[in-house]
C-alpha cells in the first residue's frame, strides 16, 4: 500500500472517488495549518535559493516588466518541466503547505485516473514533509 | 493582500508611500545571508550559521548596527528592533528550511522525492495552474520587482485563472510577501562594500 497524507476533508473527497482509484492507496490524516503568518511567508520567499538557469532568467526578466499583461505572459509561457529537482525543493518550501493544500484540493476535484491520484500524493508527500519541518524541534 | 490589508500587528515597520489610490511598496532591508555576507563581507555559510544561533545572530546585529547610518539611507524607516526581529525571523526559518531539505535528501526518501518531482514536472499542460502558483511566488519573492504595487500582483494571479484554485482565498495574498527585499546594487554594495562577482537573481543564499 501507498501513503497519502490527506486533511480529512481530502480524505472524504478521496472517498467520493471511484472505487478503482482508491485500490492500493492508504490515507494517513494529515493536520494541515490553517493559517501561515505574513512574516514567515516572506521570509521564506526571502530565502529562495536558485540553481537553475532558467528560473533565474524568469525572475529576472519580472523585475523590468512594467506591465502586468507582459508578466502573466511570462508566467503562462513558462513551465517547470525541465527545472532541477533542488530548485523545485526550494520552491514548495517557499510557497508553504496551504497553497499546496489548495493545489491538492483541485487535483481531487478532477482526478479521473492513477495518474492523477499519483499527483496528489506527491503534492501532499511534499506537504507532509513542509509540516514536519515547520513542527519537529 | 496588500499593505492596506494587513493589521497593525501584520504589518512591516514603514515600507509603503500612498500615491493617489495606490499603494506604492518600497523594498525592505532583509537580512538574508547572501544580503548579510554581501553587507559584512563575510562568507555566506558562516552568515548562515550565524542566524541560526542566538550569538550569531547578536553578532551580525552589532556589525550591521556599526552601519546604522547607511541602513537609513537605504530604508528611511529602518528600524532596530525590526532588523532583530527579521534576523530571529531569518534564523528560524532557516532551521525550517534545513530540516526540510535534509527531509528531502535522506537516504530513505530520496526515492520518494525523485518521483514526486519528476511528477510535478510533468504538471505543465494537464494542469498549468501549478507552475503558474509556483513561478508567480519566485517572481513576488525576487527583489525589486517593478510591478510590486498594490493591485498588481493580484491581478496577474486572477488573469492567470488562480482565482478557481483559491477560491474566496486571495491567492496574492496567500503567496506573495506584503514588502520586496531591497535590490542588489548594480555597482557599491549598499554600505559601500563591492557585490560578489555574479549575483544570483532570487538567492538568498544556501543553508
Amino acid at each position: 500500500m501507498n501513503t497519502l497524507y490527506l486533511t480529512g476533508e481530502e480524505k472524504k473527497a478521496f472517498g467520493a472517488l471511484p472505487a478503482e482509484l482508491q485500490e492500493g492507496w492508504e490515507v494517513v490524516v494529515e493536520a494541515v495549518p490553517s493559517h501561515d503568518d505574513i512574516q514567515h511567508r516572506s521570509m521564506r520567499l526571502h530565502l529562495v535559493h536558485l540553481h537553475d538557469k532558467k528560473l533565474m532568467s524568469i525572475v529576472e526578466r519580472a523585475r523590468t516588466l512594467t506591465d502586468v499583461g507582459t508578466l502573466v505572459s511570462l508566467v503562462s509561457g513558462s513551465d517547470l518541466s525541465d527545472v532541477n529537482d533542488a530548485d523545485l525543493a526550494e520552491l514548495c518550501f517557499a510557497i508553504g503547505p496551504i497553497p499546496l493544500t489548495r493545489i491538492i484540493r483541485e487535483f481531487l476535484s478532477q482526478a479521473k485516473d492513477d495518474s492523477d491520484i499519483e499527483g496528489i500524493q506527491s503534492l501532499a508527500t511534499v506537504r507532509h514533509s513542509l509540516i514536519s519541518a515547520a513542527f519537529s524541534a | 493582500m496588500s499593505v492596506s490589508q494587513l493589521s497593525p500587528a501584520d504589518a512591516p515597520s514603514g515600507g509603503d508611500r500612498r500615491k493617489g489610490s495606490r499603494v506604492e511598496i518600497l523594498p525592505k532591508f532583509i537580512p538574508t545571508p547572501e544580503r548579510l555576507s554581501q553587507y559584512l563581507e563575510m562568507n555566506i555559510q558562516e552568515v548562515a550559521l550565524s542566524l541560526q544561533s542566538v550569538d550569531g545572530r547578536r553578532l551580525l546585529f552589532n556589525k550591521l548596527m556599526e552601519h546604522e547610518q547607511d541602513l537609513r539611507n537605504i530604508d528611511p524607516a529602518f528600524n532596530p528592533d525590526f532588523l532583530n526581529e527579521q534576523l530571529e525571523l531569518a534564523g528560524e526559518v532557516l532551521r525550517q528550511k534545513d530540516r526540510f531539505l535534509k527531509d528531502v535528501k535522506s537516504p530513505e526518501k530520496k526515492g520518494l522525492f525523485a518521483r514526486a518531482w519528476e511528477k510535478m514536472k510533468s504538471f505543465g499542460k494537464g494542469h498549468p495552474f501549478v507552475s503558474a502558483i509556483l513561478l508567480l511566488a519566485l517572481i513576488a519573492g525576487g527583489t525589486a520587482l517593478a510591478l510590486y504595487a498594490t493591485g498588481n500582483l493580484e491581478l496577474a494571479a486572477t488573469k492567470l485563472g488562480l482565482g478557481k484554485v483559491f477560491g474566496a482565498a486571495d491567492a496574492a495574498g496567500e503567496m506573495m510577501p506584503p514588502v520586496p527585499g531591497s535590490p542588489l546594487p548594480p555597482g557599491a554594495g549598499e554600505l559601500a562594500v563591492p557585490p560578489p562577482a555574479q549575483p544570483i537573481p532570487g538567492a538568498g543564499g544556501p543553508i
